[in-house]
């Protein structure tokens, strides 16, 4: 099943940092709509922050997710 | 190397590792990020970092190996703490061995740069009204 991780403020608002869900063929796009039903909050990440899948950003959310994939909504970086 | 650690770091260490690389190192420039006590107008109390580990050690090691393409530089290091950082606490250490300073304070440049767009590492600032995490439009 694909893991989808949140972090700092993201896992803060949504009380988890880590959730996982059933997905078979279908777009990431596909895949984070189903989720905000149940999270309308992550709608709102996604416009206010990054996508990463197996730990690279990823500009288009068309791709196919797979089982094995690791998901990732981040909130901009503050590092350094 | 590449190092995501919660414990604090000793900046001579780290010089003197560095200098082990190669006889040929005329010149090692570092940057040292420390914890402010001011922010935005506003007086902090304490930092906390949170880092999304795997993500953040690939992105770290992507900008090691292009800083040693980019740049005439001998090696680069990089240390960056997660967890509670009080004021005046070391955050992140950036250290880079060439054989002329031209090159290592370029390359040390372009290291921090890049690691605060690509690396995902957050800050939270505690100060005396309340929490808040900073986060950084690219």
């Amino acid at each position: 099943m694909p893991k989808i991780k949140f972090f700092a403020r993201f896992k803060e608002e949504i009380g988890k940092d880590v959730i996982e869900v059933q997905a078979d063929n279908i777009s990431l796009k596909e895949l984070l709509e189903n989720l905000s039903k149940d999270y309308p909050k992550i709608k709102e990440f996604v416009e206010e922050g990054l996508v990463a899948v197996n730990h690279e950003v990823v500009n288009d959310l068309k791709m196919k997710i797979k089982n094995s994939d690791e998901i990732a909504i981040l909130p901009f970086f503050s590092g350094g | 190397m590449i190092k995501l650690q919660r414990e604090d770091f000793s900046i001579e260490e780290v010089v003197n590792e560095i200098k082990k690389r190669s006889r040929n190192i005329g010149a090692v420039v570092t940057f040292l990020g420390v914890a402010r006590e001011f922010s935005r107008g506003e007086k902090v109390v304490e930092l906390e970092y949170e880092a999304y580990s795997e993500m953040a050690v690939k992105k770290l090691e992507e900008i090691r190996e292009d800083a040693l393409k980019k740049f005439d530089i001998i090696d680069v290091i990089i240390i960056h703490r997660y967890g509670k950082i009080d004021i005046n606490e070391n955050i992140v250490l950036i250290a880079v061995a060439a054989s002329h300073r031209k090159d290592a304070f370029e390359a040390c440049m372009f290291c921090i740069d890049e690691l605060k767009k690509r690396v995902p590492i957050w800050k939270k600032e505690k100060t005396e009204k309340g929490e808040i995490w900073i986060e950084e439009h690219p």
